[in-house]
């Protein structure tokens, strides 16, 4: 009985680590894990599908590092997340690396006729933004007041958790209207109409990236960061709709 | 050997729980709960949960009855379409609310031409509650009527009381025990409902937002009021368990009734 | 010292404008409050939506100008005093985009930077006096317009004092660039706008 008991755990033991080996030989030797914001989703794992990958809120992952969480890199939708984690002494120095564009979506069938921000002050409308402590939805906060549109805050019928929630409530339909970043519009984009925002309602975004202190990988790290910053890193990111670094922070 | 991996196993179910408790002195945890997030969560959830219940209870109940009557191959195949939402990842039972009840869903149209509004609203949140908890209702009361010896209802009939007065009179207080059970395990369930309600109902503190979709939303904010909301949880689904153990024990004198699955129940 | 006072009690432009540069360096070193009246230290709550919004539009649209104006001195299409009417807008639209700035900052806002714009005007605007001047005369009478309607909607006094300072203001400047080309005559009624119709009507060049 008790060495049935042996066996049986031995067997367990070598098929975790086989499942965990294999998993690891499908990519390269020594894959970074990178927590990256969930709107950088598709530019990403496209730009370099060698690395392992965990997209969400930038304010998740910034819990999770703090945590302790495995991060080799961090790249965050806001300087906020990256920067408290500095402070913190948990991520080297941030640099910033993009920028990104908010815009309004609403699905194709558009059922609340929603065709300027400013309908949604005017019309009965289920609006879908992120909370408050997610990036997008700090954005999308820093926009309706500046353009005097707070009052709308009392049409958000829910809060989620990262940019891509919130796009899929509105591409299927579920929500009459949501704030995205541009980017996170163009995989949808047969789902949802775009609306644009004033550029002088725009607000100021900025993805930062840092390597975590932690990592056993620095020297890597260091060098996918350099990846990122480099013209190749930089045209992907534009090919996806990303913004240069704004001129502010050069 | 066998002594060793029990305790690992206990120690490793034991200790997140105990961790709860543990990570910030027990005053702090109380007056976390007292913060607007965590008493909207407790309200949203306390009233979502009586009118899932109230579903559950209604229609589960005669259905399980009507199960327990049947033999062969319909019963199996109900009896499988009900579990189904047992051990369905969450995530695809919000997904299949959304294409079905979901405003572009299949019954979106039928929905709103009723004048219910489902999406973003409590309705949302009680329609996830049900779905991913009534089996747990369903599959128990199953077993309890089938429990019950069959001989008692059929004196009954011979006596001359009609399939009504039989159900109330006979099988639904002899099975009782089973049933409370069973509505403990399904309210327990639907407590903890998170990810078809995340997806379907959205999250909106004082409107959708449950004690589960809190914990998740306060846990990069106030870690403080995610850890109450767990050390609450935690006690209310204790009380609800132990209570499922005292009314098995009372009811029917073995604790073993709400583990076996109807369909692994003697037929004969 | 109230800024409506400012304005009405001078007695010649000598003045007027040691006043405004007086303003001018108190407001640049951050305490507009003090020189634009004060009732509005400390408002942060006390800004209403439409504050806020005029602010914001008219901060970036003050900015759009100031770019107008030097692209269009750069375009070497006017000279000797007719350039002195570019320099002189250029020179308001830099003071009136920084007291917008204080104020967005007295509602505890970060106002925007003319780095965050990417300004883009339609090619040929400053190749002809006409075609600068047309273009010119777009963008002002977007801000005319959202001046005048915060000057009859802000939230307080002193705001709607100044709203009404700087759709002057505008309005003189319109006058002005408009006599660089075909002179028009003056308009009876300007017509006030809401910041959604100003902010369509330029948005493009904002980039």
């Amino acid at each position: 009985m008790r060495n049935r008991f042996a066996a049986l755990f031995a067997i367990a033991l070598v098929a975790a680590s086989s499942l965990a080996s294999s998993a690891g030989a499908r990519r390269q030797a020594n894959p970074l894990t990178i927590y990256a914001a969930a709107s950088l989703t598709e530019v990403f794992s496209s730009f370099d599908r060698a690395q392992r990958y965990n997209f969400a809120g930038s304010n998740a992952l910034e819990t999770q590092i703090r945590n302790g969480a495995p991060a080799d890199v961090f790249a965050s939708a806001a300087p906020l997340n990256t920067q408290r984690l500095f402070q913190a002494r948990m991520v080297d120095k941030p640099v910033t690396f993009t920028s990104n564009r908010l815009v309004l979506i609403v699905p194709r069938s558009n059922p609340a006729g929603i065709h300027s921000v400013y309908d949604l002050k005017r019309k009965p409308v289920k609006l879908v933004i992120a909370g408050a402590a997610v990036p997008v939805g700090g954005y999308t906060r820093t926009v309706l007041r500046k353009m005097g549109l707070t009052s709308v805050l009392s049409k958000v019928v829910s809060q989620e958790s990262d940019v891509k929630a919130v796009t899929g409530k509105v591409a299927l339909g579920q929500a009459d209207a949501g704030f995205v970043y541009a980017t996170d519009a163009r995989p949808v984009r047969t789902q949802v109409s775009v609306i644009r925002i004033p550029a002088w309602a725009q607000p100021r975004i900025r993805y930062e990236i840092a390597v975590v202190s932690r990592s056993s990988h620095k020297a890597a790290a260091r060098a996918w960061v350099k990846k990122i910053l480099s013209p190749r890193g930089q045209r992907a990111l534009r090919n996806a709709g990303f913004l240069p670094i704004p001129k502010a922070s050069r | 050997m066998l002594v060793v991996t029990t305790g690992v196993a206990l120690l490793f179910l034991v200790l997140p729980i105990v961790a709860v408790f543990l990570r910030v002195p027990l005053s702090d945890l109380l007056s976390a709960l007292g913060s607007s997030a965590a008493l909207d969560a407790i309200r949203v959830t306390a009233e979502t949960i009586a009118f899932a219940m109230v579903l559950i209870l209604v229609f589960g109940t005669p259905a399980a009855y009507w199960i327990s009557s049947r033999r062969g191959a319909v019963r199996d195949v109900v009896v499988t379409l009900v579990e189904l939402p047992l051990v369905l990842p969450p995530a695809v039972a919000g997904i299949g609310l959304l294409v079905a009840f979901g405003r572009a869903g299949l019954l979106g149209g039928t929905v709103d031409a009723l004048g219910i509004d489902i999406a973003f609203t409590k309705v949302a949140v009680i329609l996830a509650v049900t779905f991913v908890a009534s089996p747990f209702f369903v599959r128990t009361a199953v077993a309890a009527f089938e429990a019950v010896d069959p001989t008692l209802p059929a004196a009954a009939r011979t006596l001359g009381a009609g399939p009504g007065r039989v159900f109330f009179r006979v099988m639904l207080p002899l099975a009782k025990g089973g049933l409370g059970a069973g509505a403990a395990l399904a309210f327990a369930r639907g407590l903890g409902e998170f990810g078809a309600t995340i997806m379907f109902a959205g999250s909106l503190q004082g409107v959708t937002q449950t004690l589960s979709l809190a914990i998740y939303e306060q846990f990069d904010v106030d870690l403080n009021v995610a850890l109450a909301i767990s050390a609450l949880l935690i006690v209310v689904s204790a009380v609800v368990l132990l209570s499922v153990k005292l009314m098995t024990r009372w009811h029917s004198g073995s604790g073993s009734l709400i583990l076996s699955a109807p369909s692994s129940r003697q037929r004969n | 010292m109230n800024f409506y006072r400012v304005l009405g009690s001078a007695p010649n432009e000598t003045r007027l404008e040691l006043v405004n540069r007086r303003r001018f360096l108190l407001s640049s070193a951050g305490v507009s409050a003090a020189v634009l009246g004060g009732p509005w230290v400390g408002a942060a709550t006390a800004a209403s939506e439409d504050d806020l919004a005029f602010a914001n539009f008219g901060v970036s649209a003050e900015f759009l100008l100031k770019d107008f104006y030097s692209k269009a001195l750069v375009g070497k299409k006017f000279r000797g005093p007719r350039a002195n009417v570019l320099r002189q807008g250029r020179m308001a639209a830099t003071k009136h985009a920084r007291t917008l700035s204080n104020l967005l900052v007295s509602f505890g806002d970060t106002p925007p930077l003319d780095q965050d714009f990417e300004f883009a005007w339609p090619r040929r605007t400053f190749s002809s006096a006409p075609a600068t001047v047309k273009t010119g005369l777009i963008v002002l009478r977007a801000l005319l317009g959202t001046y005048q309607s915060a000057a009859a909607t802000a939230s307080v006094v002193d705001y709607r004092i100044l709203y009404a300072s700087l759709g002057a203001s505008i309005g003189e400047q319109i006058g002005a660039l408009s006599a660089l080309a075909e002179p028009v005559g003056a308009k009876s009624f300007p017509v006030a706008t809401d910041v959604e119709t100003a902010s369509a009507a330029i948005e493009t060049y904002l980039g």
